[in-house]
């Protein structure tokens, strides 16, 4: 279908560039999040990341998917930006992994938006590869081998970060149901 | 925390994380900027037929002006026609390599 749409705008018409934009902006605004971590960064990423595919669609040969193209060329304006604007993450956690039981059982006791705040902040905590990763790997179910396709890691790498990132999104999640809501629930 | 049951965990938690764009603007001011794109690439395609344009009438104007002098037997501002001649004939070939320098460098940009 998106090959339809990518002809139609080589062929100059431009509005149908939007069936892209609706189709991929929600999906490529999480995959920013989880590498920028703050609203405002992530549109201007995603806004940069479909101006600079508009500018080169032309190249655009259909070897690959167009998602996955379109994904190299965001995470690749994602780390740029975040080059750009220097920021580090630095993580802070109690660097205990919790008991299975009781973390799932405190985790279950948060109502869906408690739970939704919770992750959503816990990510903005870890690495940006790392969070690219679960994000990537979890919620788009890309195999460790699309994955490296799309970031450019190796796969040792790949397996690396992936392995750190459930460690950390595990620990941070754990402090901050411990910090702000059994804390406040006692 | 082993493995199989860590994993099934953060499975769980990133379900919970998928974000929507929250800006409800932002397709609509998204093509506000593909639309000039557009439009620049347009003229900017239309820029380059005209240099192609003014580049082959240039380098025929070039050609015949370099035969026209080769062939004249007297001097052309003090200088004999030969040397006049050869003077001209470089002048264009570095013109002719620098345009077409620059051409190559527009349709790589194009």
């Amino acid at each position: 279908m998106d090959s339809v749409y990518i002809r139609n705008v080589l062929n100059g018409s431009t509005e149908d560039f939007r069936f892209l934009i609706r189709k991929y902006k929600d999906l490529a605004f999480s995959v920013a999040l989880a590498v920028v971590k703050n609203e405002f960064d992530a549109e201007e990423v995603v806004q940069e990341s479909f101006i600079k595919v508009f500018q080169n669609l032309k190249s655009f040969k259909g070897k690959s998917d167009f998602k996955t193209w379109f994904y190299r060329i965001m995470i690749n304006e994602a780390f740029k930006h975040l080059q750009k604007s220097k920021k580090e993450i630095v993580l802070s956690t109690n660097q205990n992994l919790p008991e299975t039981e009781e973390f799932e059982e405190n985790f279950r006791g948060l109502n869906d938006e408690e739970q939704k705040y919770l992750v959503t902040q816990s990510l903005k905590k870890i690495p940006p590869q790392e969070s690219l990763s679960l994000q990537l790997f979890y919620l788009e179910g890309n195999s460790i081998h699309e994955m490296i396709n799309l970031t450019g890691w190796s796969e040792a790498n790949a397996k690396v970060i992936l392995y750190r990132a459930r460690k950390h999104l595990l620990e941070v999640v754990n402090t901050m149901i411990g910090k702000e809501f059994l804390i406040g629930k006692r | 925390m082993n493995t199989g049951k860590e994993d099934k965990l953060v499975r769980e938690l990133m379900e919970k994380s998928g974000r929507e764009m929250p800006f409800a603007d932002f397709e609509d001011k998204l093509m506000v900027q593909i639309y000039k794109e557009a439009k620049t690439s347009r003229s900017f395609l239309k820029d380059i037929q005209l240099s192609w344009f003014f580049f082959v009438l240039g380098t025929l104007f070039g050609l015949i002006l370099n035969i026209m002098v080769s062939k004249m037997n007297q001097p052309i501002m003090g200088l004999p026609a030969q040397q006049f001649s050869l003077i001209i004939q470089t002048l264009f070939v570095i013109f002719l390599l620098f345009q077409i320098d620059r051409f190559i460098g527009l349709q790589k940009k194009s």
